[in-house]
């Protein structure tokens, strides 16, 4: 069991608690990418993060980790689901753990991606969010190609990093301090070059 | 084969100026440590001078460095005379002599030597068979039987193993040489407690001295054919006569590089030894965390494990049901409860009877989380550090091995190359058949000299190669002696790893020394009274060694006011280690302080008045004014230690 993601599940869950009525498995996968994606942004590795994502035949992004771990956790009652809608929401007793995970040295440093993430989720929407990340160029050429693959390898992530540089230089702070407004901007404009392309015809 | 150190019995002496007014001194070893106490200047250390001179004739230089035996001995042994003739009044210096009577294995030899003969000697007991000499002849006759009664006794090669192993082993003095740190002396000492015969331990010895003398000799051949040769490249050249301040420069220059390369080469070994102890140090660091991680991730999934599985089992309504109406719902049978609630104490399912995991509280297992996180941050933080402690070693060894390459390339130019020579030789046509002669046979010598140093550097190398396999074999026993005394005086965990080096070309073995897993090569890296203790106890594991070895063969070291490098609490520390030593069957003569007696007084209370007695050595000599205005002082002194003796403080 990969204990990173156990602990990504539970506190991504309780950060969008108040925002929605749980996430969609799918979605669930999607805001930890994005927690991972700026991380690696930030200058960590992905064997740091803990664990992988993949584009799968099925789609993408998805890590088996955070499969495995929203299975446990909802086994042990500390994740609910409702399998009607597809929503899978932290449980009482699943906050009671958390609060006391968050503590760890170990798992301490993942707090403020995940909390970067939670911003842009109330700022963009969840939807909008999932959107602009499945137009992420690097992401997007994986999609398009349905290709199986292991997401951020090294071309990728220096490319990604790239989009955050223009964003840096454009509001002159340090990405590491100004993480959570960096962060939405560089989803706003993937968003706003998708609308663009797809206003002048070239959109896919 | 087995050999025997001396264990001490008792010293008297005679006619010694220092230590007037008793005209006899005599001490007895009846304890397994005696501690000789005194005021400062009153001959402490001319007191285990004076028994080191006894039983070999020599007396250890203090400013000669350690090169080679013979050479060490001979210059000690001339250097007796200088050192007694201060402390001896002139018309004490027939009288003047030193007995020593001591065991080796089963046999008991007393000797007697006047203190200004070293290479003779006045009366000889071995057993009960007592010879005196009267002229000077008989005397050093008698010295020659002496030698032969060690050789025998003591089972080594030559009558110099002896010397050499009271003069670096046996005696510990900071100011000389320490033994840990002196490849030479190590691998000498190494092959005789160690090696298979003692005899090859001399042949080791033998070869070091020849392939040091060989390769000498190789290079000053090799310096006079380069001299002629450029005299004879230069023959062709105006005539303006041979600058001897010139030639006097180059050559200091051949020799300042020569020297610099031998330093270049040094470091090269020294930095590459480095690189595994870091490499062991990270990958055991790795493995720490890696164990550490093993432990979290099964605590944390244990942690958000909800519900306790013994719980859900009492739970059943079948098992609720019995526990509460305490007998069996299909038979009625009473008393079906109480084997419900044994299966369940043992974690069994009154059921199936399969094993049911009973959960701890949360607050354990934050616990547990806790502290792995904090040991897993630790872990991750020194493999940081050691990872770049790596690099760094790393690029180092880069750094000095290319430094090396273009040093040794100069060396090589410098010494085939004619431009280096400048413009100044001297045309004699006529002397060019002897020049090419004398050239040739230079070279010619120079490649003999070093052929043989080859073959002799081979020899060596093959018998270090046994050495280092019979010290692993040994290594089970020696190495826990060795770390249990160190960690007594270092209260750290020490490991001693073998290595093989070359020396100026000569084929060693080399300690490196790891404290709490740091790697230490150099001795620079530890304190001094590290290196000094370290050193002792490296003794004391030896001396232990050959003890278990020998079966009842108990060694002894003489150590010569070993606190000066300690603080309070590490004179504490020594003392036990001291004490270690002595009641594990070794023996000790220290001289100490009176004044400064934190060691003595940790290890007097140690050992007791059953191991250890303390002798009074102010009582013995006329002392200065001041000295005698506060006698008070060192009497006080004295009786603290002997109450610390008998456990009272």
């Amino acid at each position: 069991m990969n204990t990173n993601a156990l602990y990504d599940v539970l506190y991504i869950l309780d950060s969008v608690e108040d925002l929605s009525a749980g996430l969609r498995s799918d979605y669930l996968h999607g805001v930890l990418y994005l927690s991972c994606l700026l991380s690696l942004v930030d200058g960590q590795t992905v064997s740091q993060w803990g664990y992988q994502f993949a584009e799968t035949t099925k789609g993408g992004p998805f890590s088996d980790d955070i499969y495995t771990a929203v299975e446990f956790l909802s086994k042990e009652g500390l994740l609910e689901e409702d399998t009607k809608v597809d929503r899978v929401f932290i449980g009482s007793e699943g906050k009671e753990k958390l609060k006391k995970l968050k503590v760890l040295k170990t798992l301490y440093w993942r707090n403020r991606f995940h909390d970067a993430v939670a911003y842009a989720l109330l700022r963009l929407s969840i939807q909008q969010t999932i959107a602009a990340l499945k137009r992420e160029p690097t992401f997007e050429q994986v999609d398009r190609l349905k290709k199986r693959s292991i997401l951020f390898d090294e071309t990728s992530v220096k490319y990604i990093r790239k989009g955050f540089d223009l964003i840096i230089d454009l509001i002159g702070r340090d990405a590491s301090r100004y993480l959570r407004l960096v962060s939405v901007m560089w989803l706003e404009t993937i968003l706003e070059d998708w609308k663009n392309a797809d206003a002048e015809g070239v959109g896919l | 084969m087995l050999i025997f150190l001396p264990r001490l019995n008792r010293v008297r002496i005679s006619g010694f100026g220092l230590y007037t007014p008793h005209e006899d001194i005599v001490v007895e070893f009846n304890k397994a440590a005696t501690c000789l106490a005194g005021a400062n200047g009153i001959g402490k250390s001319t007191l285990l001078s004076g028994i080191i001179y006894a039983l070999s004739g020599v007396v250890p230089h203090p400013d000669k460095s350690f090169e080679q035996i013979p050479k060490y001995i001979e210059s000690s042994s001339r250097f007796s005379h200088e050192y007694f003739a201060g402390r001896i009044r002139e018309e004490d210096r027939q009288r003047a002599e030193i007995s020593v009577s001591f065991y080796l294995a089963e046999t008991e030899i007393e000797i007697t030597r006047g203190f200004f003969e070293a290479d003779a000697i006045r009366s000889l007991r071995v057993n009960q068979e007592i010879k005196s000499a009267g002229s000077r002849e008989e005397r050093k006759e008698l010295s020659r039987e002496y030698e032969g009664a060690i050789l025998s006794a003591a089972g080594l090669a030559t009558f110099e193993q002896f010397v050499f192993l009271l003069l670096f082993v046996l005696t510990f003095d900071e100011r000389r040489t320490l033994l840990f740190w002196n490849e030479i002396l190590l691998s000498l000492t190494l092959h005789i407690f160690f090696g298979v015969d003692p005899e090859n331990a001399e042949r080791v010895r033998r070869l070091y001295d020849e392939i040091g003398d060989a390769d000498s000799w190789a290079r000053n051949s090799k310096w006079q054919a380069t001299l002629l040769r450029k005299q004879l490249e230069q023959l062709n050249m105006p005539a303006e006569g041979i600058d001897v301040g010139e030639l006097a420069k180059i050559k200091h220059v051949h020799e300042r590089l020569y020297a610099e390369v031998e330093e270049l080469r040094k470091q090269v070994q020294t930095t590459r030894a480095m690189l595994p102890a870091c490499k062991m140090r990270l990958a055991e660091l790795t493995a720490q965390h890696q164990e550490a991680k093993r432990q979290y991730d099964v605590t944390f999934e244990e942690f958000l494990k909800g519900k306790n599985s013994i719980d859900v089992v009492k739970s059943f309504p079948l098992i609720k049901n019995i526990i509460s109406e305490k007998k069996c719902p299909a038979c009625g049978s009473e008393g079906a409860d109480v084997r419900i609630q044994l299966l369940l104490k043992e974690e069994k399912c009154p059921i199936c009877q399969g094993s049911v995991q009973v959960r701890g509280d949360d607050k354990e297992y934050t616990g547990i989380l806790t502290e792995l996180d904090g040991k897993m941050n630790r872990l991750s933080n020194e493999m940081d550090l050691e990872s770049a402690k790596l690099a760094r070693v790393g690029h180092e060894y880069e750094e000095l091995a290319l430094l090396l390459e273009e040093k040794e390339k100069e060396l090589a130019d410098m010494e085939s190359n004619s431009k280096w020579l400048g413009e100044h030789a001297k045309t004699i046509s006529s002397e060019i058949p002897t020049l090419l002669k004398k050239v040739s046979d230079f070279e010619e010598m120079a490649k003999q000299y070093r052929e043989k140093r080859e073959a002799m550097v081979s020899e060596a190398a093959l018998l270090r190669d046994g050495l280092t396999e019979k010290y692993r074999m040994a290594e089970e026993e020696f190495l826990p002696m060795f770390r249990e005394l160190a960690r007594l005086f270092t209260g750290l965990d020490l490991d001693l790893q073998i290595d093989q080096r070359s020396k100026y070309r000569v084929p060693v073995l080399q300690f490196s020394l790891h404290l709490d897993l740091e790697y230490r090569q150099s001795p620079f890296q530890l304190s001094e009274s590290q290196r000094f203790f370290i050193d002792i106890a490296l003794r004391m594991a030896l001396l232990r060694y050959l003890e278990i070895k020998n079966g009842d063969n108990k060694g002894g070291l003489l150590i010569d006011t070993p606190e000066g490098s300690l603080d309070i609490a590490y004179e504490t520390n020594a003392g036990k280690m001291f004490a270690r030593f002595v009641r594990d069957g070794g023996w000790l003569v220290l001289t100490s302080n009176i004044n400064s007696s934190g060691l003595v007084r940790s290890m007097a209370r140690e050992c007791g008045l059953e191991y250890m007695k303390i002798e009074n050595m102010t009582l013995w000599a006329n002392l200065s004014q001041v000295q005698m205005d506060n006698y008070y002082l060192f009497e006080r002194s004295y009786d603290e230690m002997v109450r610390s003796l008998g456990g009272i403080e």
